[in-house]
């Protein structure tokens, strides 16, 4: 056997149809090796999160039912039933559902609009994408302090504002901060989520845009028909790579606003941190296990849809 | 090009990383050096061998020994004796044989009279015996006027004259140099120390900002001036027979300590070696055992390689129960032993200590017992090495969880994380110091043991010995969470005539007290912060309603006060210099005097500024109309309900609680809990009898004021423009005792962690409103939000 | 004409072929001249909308690179000032008052792009003066290095493993991963530090590295990749007989390299800038990384947090630039395996 067994690149571009091969029987011998053989890949990192994640997490399922983390008396759902009706978490609840359901779907869109428009061939166009990268690199005291002065009640946002005639708003102490949060959140994460939307466009063949473009569909339905399927996959990972860091924004406010913000930027992370704080390791336990139900069932929902829609495409 | 840019990469970093790595200072044996504090960060890991202390004290003559030098199998010292019956002092240099750590054959070498006394000295390896001595002119003797001893305490510093003297090891004199003309340059001529070289050149450090060197024949040869903005530490030699000097700078980071060889001809400082073990300011070093140089501090005791430039800890004082802050004089000696000279200023008493090395498995293992505390605390140190000497059973660690280096709010946030994180998971420490912790959460989550049943079995402590009071503030849900040794009372106090005769009031009679007298000063130092600190203090159950769990800060009422302290200053304005209290209270242009009340006499005291008019102690406004006194307990202990040494836990708070009272009635700070002690503690305050001569006569001070017994008479305040108003000590009466239990009966303690909070919260958002950026209306309502958030998530 | 929203687009053959071409409008008779002119001017007019298009999307381009550069920007340039010139400009906005809350910012505060001075003195003292931070910078380099390496090592034999079979178990496992994955740091805080404590790694590295590097982010981003390798080409090489190691290793590690490169770009990113982890499993403060310190400037330190943050920002810098062709190439790459 040649030992150096190296696909060139050259074979596997779009021309070149594989045919596709029949998956083996699920029973067969092979197949239970490669179940075997690919359980053995997976081992390290499986037990390694099970030492690292999954027994914490049971250790926190252990707390929530406890009501105290010193004196360890059981007391079943009544954590639950408490954080649940408390108006603070309830407030907490609200906002970071808002935050998120305003931050997220922003992120994917503009990212991928303005990947769109990278990709029209303009000047300079891996220097935008260095530029764009950049605010992944700046420490976040960096970023505190400049967000802080521009958005002071006497900061500079409030001085444009002034000179339009309007009253200046103080923002962090208002209904509208959660814009600025979103701002910044916008401006941390639109340039990861844009090249990962430039790289799927990139990856769109190129014959079948040109069938599109031959039957006379205007870049409208293009769009929508042909790269949607395509993009479906990155769309997901781009709204969980969101999501995911839409929980991390949580320290930007932190170092805002201290432990107890203006009521509209109090989140589920403010709620838990001042539980931490106060030695209420119930609540938050209690609390971080229907954050996680709730991922939970977001995410599968999230995972099912791609799943359908992206079907045909991932093969 | 993806090439060239792969390349461009690599080599900045590889730059990079060398150019960082080169500035990075890295000690040898991989101890790294944390150089703001200069101090050698020192593994924490167990040691191999450690050191274990034999207390052994010195004998009375021995008592007042100083500057101890060793030399070979002699040891020097300075001694101060005085002689009561002739009244005078005298001073004198002792040689001692010193031989196993025993002080024998006291040999006086010389000795001084009433005029004269040696500023310092050292020997060298030779033997040979270097002084710097001041010879004033004879005091007139008895029966000399007041006027000849004035004018001789004057004369003093032009007559003195100042000798360098040297004598061999032998006892024989070499030079005898008087130096007097040098020292007129000075104002004031001092020294605290002097060393010699191996060639006998001299070098003295004066005013602790230059030394000055002499030569082989005593002398002066030049000065070398040392540091600019900051101090001389201490001047030693090294084994390599060199003189060094460590010195103190004060930076903009703070203040580093330097140390450098001293070149004698170059009449300059020497070479400079980087990682001395020591930043404290008190820090001194000899020649060392193994290494070149031995340093002690106040913390413990290091040895430093010159060549290596490495220090490392031998022993902190700490772990062997030695008070640092008492060691005078670290002493190697041949056999591996260190020797160290500790002198209890209050006690009087010295002790030496030999510390000989150990392996620490073999020193035997006591139980050891762990005290939590966010900061560092001297008074804390010190009873547990009390504790630590005197009990074979238990031995006492400390941690604290404060970073040294960092004083900010967030790493007091991040000590007190650590802090939860170690009770969370079990590690948590046996005792905890609560005075700067929220008692309420831990005592409300299970964390506190309840110390009742262990009083309840006291042997030395009694329960019904204890105010009620005090043992009602420190139940919480039930159990006895801590238990104060001493208390504190704070208080406001004004006229009666100005707001009746009852303890306690509101906030809105304070505030129509300031209408009915607008131009007066309320509160002396009252900017628009203390005024809203102060009235949340007791005052926040006018706006928070503790049982339904809901805050009124958008009221008309917390608007007033907004308003009312918004009428204070920004900041105190002192530019018409500090105004006396009583002259203004006296004209109503001061309406309320603070009473910090931690002894008796200071009722007395807050009662004079006064001038005799009738006085309430109206206490800060709080809207039940209790009293209005503040209690503050001191020497919060609690035990930690995990705990597995809770009976050790509970010896060392008895000691700490029971600790003996000397024959000076030196009770400590504040009032004792503890009724039968506060008995004592009132009946020695009554009983000061004026002072009398011989002749029974009652002594007086020059205000003609009957001069107390380790009181005093009285002082005088003089204002920036010269007014004066004395205060007249009167002995403390019976009322004045009675006000303090009044106080105490109605006293309530602050709730440090709620009001921290809120008063965080409520300060913010209050400066938009005082700088008037914003309006009333909008700033309540954003602090009653935030403040709405607060109670709810914590309700 | 066919609906083409039908067609199944992974179709071995290109039926455009086969297709017929959208029924033109018809033309008015027009002269071959005339006809070749409006073929210019039509040219001519496309190009200028093209040109137009290009400009306006280069010019929103631009407009968002500087809204995104001007913070780094502000970072570096402030970093060339004198402490004295910062400590006016920005003190009260680290300033704390008297019990621990924030200053209220009473002036305008605005961001200085330009120093009125330049001056080297931030450089100075940190890297020759207080040379603590340097030792931060290593204790950063030292926690996040060996977790971008082996977390990369172990993700990609567990997405490799994901990738070559998906049964209901696998799926469930995965699933999990990324449901682990969302915690916030509260939350596995206190278990980190139990299960620490247990294992007697508290206050070493290994209390950050080992939660680290079996963090399941890593896998989340791998296995996507993973899974786009055609079946094909495992097939081709089984059939060569290399076994599922050598598949691994000659196959599918070359072609995610974009992949990889991305994930450690990210992971790097991630770990480089924790701060309550440290804080709480490390209690030595001698071992505590640069962005704990960061996070703790306070106003006293104001001044050199800039340059710090710019020392800081270096190696984010540096990893970037190295990875970045690999970042997008490499994503591209990928898109050129399918199919």
């Amino acid at each position: 056997m040649d030992k150096k067994v190296k696909l060139s690149k050259a074979n596997t571009n779009s021309e070149e149809t594989v045919k596709k091969v029949k998956p083996p029987k699920r029973n067969s011998k092979r197949f239970r090796k490669l179940k075997f053989k690919s359980g053995l890949f997976i081992a390290p990192s499986f037990l390694g999160v099970m030492a690292f994640f999954l027994i914490p997490f049971c250790v926190i399922i252990y707390y929530s039912v406890l009501d105290n983390p010193i004196s360890a008396n059981y007391v079943g759902f009544e954590n639950f039933k408490n954080v649940a009706k408390n108006e603070a978490f309830m407030t907490a609840v609200k906002n970071t559902a808002t935050f998120s359901a305003i931050a997220v779907p922003l992120a994917v869109v503009l990212s991928l609009i303005l990947a769109m428009v990278l990709d029209l061939n303009i000047p300079f166009r891996s220097q935008f994408r260095t530029f764009f990268l950049s605010p992944m690199m700046v420490p976040v005291a960096s970023i505190v302090l400049i967000w802080q002065v521009l958005f002071h009640n006497n900061g500079a946002v409030n001085d444009v504002i002034m000179k339009f005639g309007a009253d200046r708003i103080d923002w962090f102490k208002s209904d509208q901060a959660i814009i600025v949060i979103v701002i910044l959140f916008l401006w941390k994460n639109l340039g990861y989520n844009m090249i990962l939307f430039m790289a799927a466009l990139a990856s769109i063949p190129k014959d079948i845009l040109e069938v599109a473009r031959l039957e006379s569909a205007n870049p409208i339905q293009t769009f929508f028909y042909v790269k949607t399927r395509y993009l479906s996959s990155t769309v997901l990972f781009v709204t969980i790579m969101s999501l995911i860091s839409s929980f991390k924004i949580f320290r930007e406010i932190y170092l805002l606003t201290t432990d107890y913000p203006y009521p509209t930027l109090y989140m589920l992370q403010h709620y838990m941190n001042n539980k931490f704080k106060k030695l209420d390791y119930q609540a938050l336990s209690a609390g971080a296990i229907m954050m996680s139900i709730v991922m939970i069932l977001i995410i599968g929902l999230l995972f099912i849809v791609e799943e359908r829609f992206g079907k045909d495409v991932e093969g | 090009m993806f090439q060239k840019k792969k390349w461009f990469v690599t080599g900045m970093a590889l730059a990079l990383s060398l150019g960082l790595a080169a500035c990075t200072p890295k000690g040898a044996d991989g101890s790294d050096v944390d150089s703001k504090s200069g101090k050698a960060a020192v593994e924490e890991i167990v040691p191999e061998f450690t050191y274990v202390a034999k207390f052994s004290s010195l004998s009375e003559d021995m008592g007042n020994l100083e500057n101890v030098v060793i030399c070979g199998e002699y040891a020097y010292a300075m001694k101060y004796d005085y002689n009561n019956e002739t009244n005078s002092d005298s001073s004198s240099i002792v040689k001692y044989k010193f031989n196993n750590g025993k002080f024998e054959n006291p040999e006086k070498v010389l000795g001084f009279g009433n005029n004269g006394y040696a500023l310092s000295y050292c020997v060298d390896e030779a033997g040979n015996l270097y002084y710097v001595s001041r010879i004033s002119p004879e005091a007139p003797g008895e029966g000399a006027t007041e006027e000849q001893m004035n004018a001789y305490y004057e004369s003093l510093d032009q007559n003195s004259k100042y000798h360098l003297v040297k004598i061999d090891a032998q006892g024989n004199q070499i030079y005898d140099v008087d130096f007097t003309n040098e020292t007129k340059k000075n104002d004031y001529f001092y020294t605290n120390q002097i060393v010699a070289d191996e060639k006998g050149r001299v070098f003295a450090s004066v005013g602790g900002e230059s030394i000055w060197t002499f030569d082989e024949n005593g002398n002066k040869s030049g000065e070398i001036s040392v540091s600019q903005n900051g101090y001389i530490n201490s001047m030693g030699i090294g084994k390599d027979q060199k003189c060094y000097v460590s010195y103190v700078q004060y930076g903009g980071e703070g203040a580093t300590t330097t140390f450098t060889e001293l070149d004698y001809d170059g009449k300059k400082l020497g070479k400079s070696y980087a990682n001395y073990p020591s930043n404290r300011g008190s820090s001194a070093f000899t020649k060392g055992i193994e290494s070149d140089i031995l340093c002690y501090d106040g913390i413990g005791v290091y040895e430093y390689s010159m060549e290596k430039e490495e220090a490392q800890k031998l022993l902190s004082w700490l772990d062997c129960d030695v008070n640092g802050d008492q060691v005078t004089a670290v002493i190697p000696s041949g056999d591996g032993k260190i020797y160290a000279i500790t002198r209890d200023w209050n006690a009087n008493e010295s002790n030496l200590i030999e510390l000989s090395k150990m392996k620490t498995e073999d020193v035997i293992k006591r139980e050891t017992v762990k005290v939590g505390t966010i900061y560092q605390n001297n008074s804390l140190n010190s009873k547990i090495i009390e504790f630590n000497k005197n009990n074979d059973e238990y031995r006492i660690t400390v941690k604290a969880y404060m970073d040294e280096n960092d004083w900010s709010e967030k790493s007091y946030q991040d000590a007190i994380a650590n802090l939860t994180n170690d009770i969370l998971s079990g590690n948590g420490p046996d005792i905890l110091d609560l005075s700067n912790l929220d008692v309420n959460n831990l005592a409300k989550k299970g964390v506190l043991e309840d110390l009742m049943p262990y009083l309840e079995k006291s042997t030395r402590l009694n329960k019904n010995d204890f105010f009620e009071r005090i043992l009602d503030v420190a139940t919480i849900n039930g159990s006895l969470v801590y238990l104060p040794s001493t208390f504190t009372l704070s208080t406001l106090a004004a006229k009666t005539s100005l707001v009746g005769d009852k303890m306690g009031w509101t906030l809105e009679d304070m505030m129509k007290l300031q209408e009915a007298y607008p131009k007066a000063e309320l509160l002396q130092g009252a900017t628009k912060d203390l005024i809203m600190q102060m009235m949340l203090m007791l005052d926040k159950e006018a706006f928070i309603d503790a049982e339904k769990n809901e805050c009124h800060f958008d009221s008309q009422q917390f608007k007033n006060l907004l308003k009312f302290a918004n009428k204070f200053p920004k900041e105190y304005d002192y530019s018409n210099g500090y105004q006396l209290p009583p002259l203004l209270l006296k004209d109503n242009r001061l309406l309320l005097s603070n009473a910090d009340i931690y002894s008796f006499e200071e009722v007395q005291s807050t009662l004079a500024y006064f001038s005799g008019e009738q006085v309430t102690f109206i206490g800060y406004p709080n809207s039940k109309g209790g009293n209005g006194c503040i209690m503050m307990p001191n020497e919060q202990y609690g035990i930690n309900a995990k705990s597995s040494h809770k009976d050790a836990a509970w010896a060392f708070l008895e000691d700490v609680i029971d600790s003996e009272t000397d024959d000076n009635g030196y009770f400590g700070f504040g009032f004792s809990t503890m009724k039968s002690r506060y008995e004592k503690q009132k009946a020695k305050a009554l009983d000061v009898k004026p002072m009398t001569d011989e002749n029974g006569e009652v002594i007086t001070d020059e205000n003609g004021n009957p001069v107390y017994e380790g009181v005093g008479g009285g002082y005088t305040m003089v204002g920036e423009n010269g007014e004066e108003w004395n205060y007249v000590y009167k002995p403390v009466t019976e009322e004045d005792c009675a006000i303090v239990e009044k106080l105490l009966a109605g006293a309530t303690v602050v709730d440090v962690n709620m009001d921290e909070e809120l008063g965080k919260i409520i300060t913010e958002e209050a400066q938009a409103y005082f700088d008037g950026a914003k309006s009333l209306d909008d700033v309540a309502n954003v602090i009653q939000n935030r403040a709405n958030l607060y109670l709810k998530e914590n309700n | 004409m066919e609906d083409f929203r039908k067609k199944d687009v992974l179709s071995e053959e290109i039926l455009y072929l086969g297709t017929e071409p959208k029924k033109k409008k018809p033309q008015k008779n027009y002269s071959q001249e005339v006809l070749r002119k409006m073929d210019k001017r039509a040219a001519r007019a496309r190009k200028l909308f093209r040109f137009i298009k290009i400009s306006i999307a280069t010019i929103i381009a631009a407009f968002f690179a500087i809204m995104f550069l001007m913070p780094i920007v502000l970072t570096i340039s402030n970093s060339f000032m004198a402490s004295s010139e910062i400590a006016s400009n920005y003190g009260t906005v680290f300033a704390t008052n008297s019990n621990g809350g924030k200053v209220y910012i009473s002036e305008k505060v605005n961001l200085k792009f330009i120093p009125d001075m330049v001056s080297f003195s931030q450089y100075s003292t940190v890297l020759f003066k207080s040379p603590e931070y340097l030792l931060k910078f290593w204790n950063s380099v030292i926690l996040v290095g060996p977790i971008v390496l082996f977390q990369l090592i172990v993700a990609t034999l567990a997405s490799y493993g994901f990738a070559r079979y998906t049964g209901k178990i696998r799926a469930i496992i995965f699933f999990s991963y990324v449901i682990l994955m969302l915690m916030p740091y509260q939350v596995t805080l206190v278990p980190n530090y139990l299960v620490s404590s247990w294992l007697k790694i508290l206050d070493t590295y290994w209390a950050i590295w080992l939660p680290g590097i079996f963090s399941p982010f890593a896998v989340f981003l791998l296995t996507k990749f993973m899974k786009r390798i055609p079946e094909s080409m495992i097939e081709a090489a089984q059939i060569d007989g290399a076994g599922e190691w050598q598949i691994y290793r000659r196959i599918c590690l070359p072609l995610c390299k974009g992949a990889i490169c991305s994930a450690a770009i990210l992971v790097f990113i991630d770990y480089w800038n924790m701060v309550e982890q440290p804080l709480i499993l490390l209690a030595d403060g001698e071992k505590h990384p640069l962005s704990v310190f960061l996070s703790k400037i306070n106003s006293g330190e104001v001044g050199l947090a800039f340059a710090v943050a710019t020392i800081y920002m270096v190696p984010t810098l540096l990893v970037f630039l190295y990875g970045e062709e690999y970042l997008v190439d490499g994503i591209t790459y990928q898109g050129g395996v399918k199919g």
